[in-house]
């Protein structure tokens, strides 16, 4: 228990981080972001742009050379973020070493495994424009133990995941197509397939999958479907468009031009 | 190092006025009142202003300090004027005085001196310094026990070297100043304390040889009292009262036996003056910790991680002028959810905690609360503490959640 006193930190231009869709305006914040993101920090983080603003915002001037030296000298990546974070002494050390070992077990991950630790990060930070390309690039990966046919399989249902949520059905149609084709026994594929259909009718879906579909636990998808758009009438989302629909036109038209923008706000950030 | 410009003290009082400037030896006195000529907007100060209204040409306020203190105003054919608008008035002909005088119109620093410290009066001071263009950086308010200080502290070592008293005998009473030195290791300690005496009186009586006999023999019991068997480096006196002590044969006597005794009429505002040269230079003269009227008796502080390590954030120390005593700091809360102030004496080295819970503060993962502190003092002996979560970034944003308290320490 205690209080950690902050420097001043004259910051002018605050330090961009689009893929958490902020901007960081201390050496704290920075070190938070570096703590509870490393496979956002890893590779590309610690570039000439983030030096310059330790140096002329967050007016660290040593710990700017150290890290510019550091990567003239071809320092890893790992050992400059761990400067970074003993620097600040915003974390114990106690934390800084259970950071080291989790950028080591990280390390120690296939290549492929470790790629795809980074694109189901961004997934699950919504950031499916981001992720799209990363899963992208294992599809190239030569087959091993490790990038086998199971591993391709659940690649492209993250394809498939990623389209989706960006309502690219037709796409997120063709990904499942091509997961179902290194794993034609998987129902959950077939599954996803069906509530796309579902979501969208116009889409069309090869004829040998309405056969296949009608074999299946169609009920069960239906059940699953229905449950679904119940718990989506009780989201707080659609609750606070019942209640805007509900007020007088001046301030519902604000209100629906508050949430539109909102949206188009979140859906910008997932591309 | 050459000073552009007049480095004044001012001894403000309600009954006169006294100003002089550092390393000059004389000294305006004047009373405290204020009159405007009738018909035109001209002001004066001072005998001036008594000639004017006795000449029924002009309207005159006294007591200025009292009005400021109560927020009270008075009309001036028709027109009401504010106590802050009568006193700013004042101020401006006063320094004008000076001014005049060495041929300088910027005020380098200017010491006010008050004989006892009020919020309000402060306050209303402040504003009049900003009407009169005097930055806030080289504008100060002290008291009369803190112009002792300075003035005794500005004389030779020998003057100083224990215990010092001092008489102030005006039209408003008698009061006695006490000054005491405590050298420590690591410091040393000045202490200066008032007594407003009882045995004051109406110094009309000094105009008739038996009423100059019984005031004579009023300050002898009252030095008798005082003094006692006490060793005293020196023993001042000051006041318009003390100014041709040829009535107190008596208390003369008594006081100047195995003492140094001296006699200065302009006292305050010249240790008002002390304070404003010393204000000037980058390091103190006078490196000592000053306690008195003004000034805070204790320390406040809390504990945080600095550089990782548990240190004593200083958020008032004793000895600061509590008027001047304002910080701010942001910290993090780790784990915490509350701040905790520690409150030490000067003469104690015992601690006493203050907790102020963090109550109504947004729950977040662990380290992601800022909150920005700042401290004030109301009085001597109450801290304003007004705490704001500020967020963290963009990360997690600010609530409008402020906890305000006042502590009595």
């Amino acid at each position: 228990m205690s209080l950690i006193y902050c420097r001043t930190e004259p910051v002018m231009n605050p330090f961009e981080v689009p893929e958490l869709g902020v901007h960081l305006h201390s050496s704290q914040e920075l070190c938070y972001v570096i703590y509870e993101n490393p496979l956002l920090v890893m590779d590309d983080f610690i570039d000439n742009r983030l030096i310059q603003f330790i140096r002329d915002d967050l007016n660290m001037e040593a710990l700017a050379d150290r890290l510019e030296s550091g990567r003239r000298s071809g320092e890893s990546s790992d050992n400059l973020l761990l400067t970074i974070l003993s620097h600040c002494q915003y974390y114990l050390s106690s934390e800084v070493s259970k950071y080291r070992q989790t950028l080591i077990q990280m390390r120690k991950k296939h290549p492929a495994e470790y790629r795809k630790a980074k694109a189901d990060y961004l997934f699950e930070r919504k950031q499916y424009g981001r992720a799209i390309p990363l899963y992208e690039k294992l599809l190239e990966f030569d087959k091993d133990t490790v990038v086998n046919d199971r591993f391709f399989c659940r690649i492209w249902c993250c394809l498939g995941a990623c389209h989706a949520r960006l309502f690219q059905f037709d796409r997120a149609c063709r990904a499942y197509d091509r997961a179902f084709s290194y794993d034609n026994r998987n129902e959950e594929i077939l599954e996803r397939m069906y509530f796309l259909k579902a979501l969208a009718p116009e889409l069309s879906i090869d004829s040998r999958y309405q056969v296949i579909f009608s074999g299946a636990n169609q009920k069960g998808w239906e059940k699953k479907m229905a449950d679904a758009r119940a718990k989506g009438w009780e989201s707080p989302q659609v609750k606070e468009l019942d209640e805007l629909f509900q007020r007088d036109p001046v301030k519902r038209l604000s209100g629906a031009a508050e949430i539109v923008k909102r949206w188009k706000q979140d859906y910008r950030g997932m591309l | 190092m050459a000073v552009n410009g007049l480095i004044i003290g001012l001894d403000l009082c309600d009954a006169y006025t006294q100003v002089t400037c550092s390393g000059k030896e004389k000294v305006w006195t004047l009373p405290t009142v204020i009159c405007r000529r009738k018909g035109k907007d001209e002001w004066m100060v001072g005998e001036d202003g008594y000639r004017l209204n006795l000449s029924g040409e002009g309207v005159i306020v006294d007591k200025l300090l009292s009005l400021a203190k109560k927020s009270g105003t008075a009309t001036i054919e028709e027109v009401k004027y504010t106590g802050r608008q009568l006193l700013r008035q004042f101020l401006d002909q006063v320094l004008a005085m000076p001014r005049r005088e060495y041929g300088l119109t910027r005020i380098a620093q200017l010491v006010i001196t008050l004989p006892d410290i009020d919020l309000k009066v402060m306050d209303c001071l402040l504003y009049c310094a900003d009407d009169l263009n005097i930055p806030r950086t080289r504008f100060h308010v002290v008291s009369h026990s803190e112009s002792f200080i300075y003035y005794v502290l500005s004389q030779k070592k020998e003057v100083w070297a224990n215990q010092v008293g001092m008489f102030d005998l005006t039209q408003s009473g008698l009061r006695y100043y006490e000054m005491k030195i405590q050298r420590g290791i690591r410091q040393t300690m000045i202490q200066a304390e008032y007594e407003k005496l009882d045995e004051g009186f109406n110094l009309d009586v000094l105009e008739t040889a038996s009423g100059a006999k019984l005031a004579d023999k009023i300050l002898c019991a009252c030095g008798e009292r005082i003094l006692g068997r006490k060793l005293y480096s020196s023993i001042l006196l000051t006041g318009k009262g003390f100014e041709n002590p040829k009535w107190a044969a008596g208390f003369m006597r008594l006081i100047c036996k195995r003492r140094k005794v001296y006699a200065e009429s302009g006292l305050f505002a010249k240790g008002a003056a002390v304070r404003a040269g010393d204000l000037l230079g980058e390091d103190t003269s006078f490196p000592f910790v000053m306690i008195c009227e003004g000034r805070l008796k204790f320390t406040v502080s809390m504990e945080v991680l600095y550089d990782g390590k548990p240190t004593p954030y200083v958020l008032a120390a004793s000895g600061d002028s509590w008027y001047e005593a304002k910080s701010t700091t942001e910290v993090i809360l780790d784990q915490q959810e509350e701040v905790v102030l520690q409150v030490q004496p000067v003469d104690s080295k015992r601690k006493r905690e203050i907790p102020i819970p963090l109550e109504g503060f947004p729950h977040r993962p662990n380290r992601t609360t800022r909150i920005r502190m700042r401290t004030g003092f109301v009085n001597e002996n109450t801290m304003a503490v007004i705490i704001q979560d500020k967020g963290f970034g963009e990360l997690f944003a600010a609530s409008d959640v402020v906890i305000r308290r006042e502590i009595e320490i």
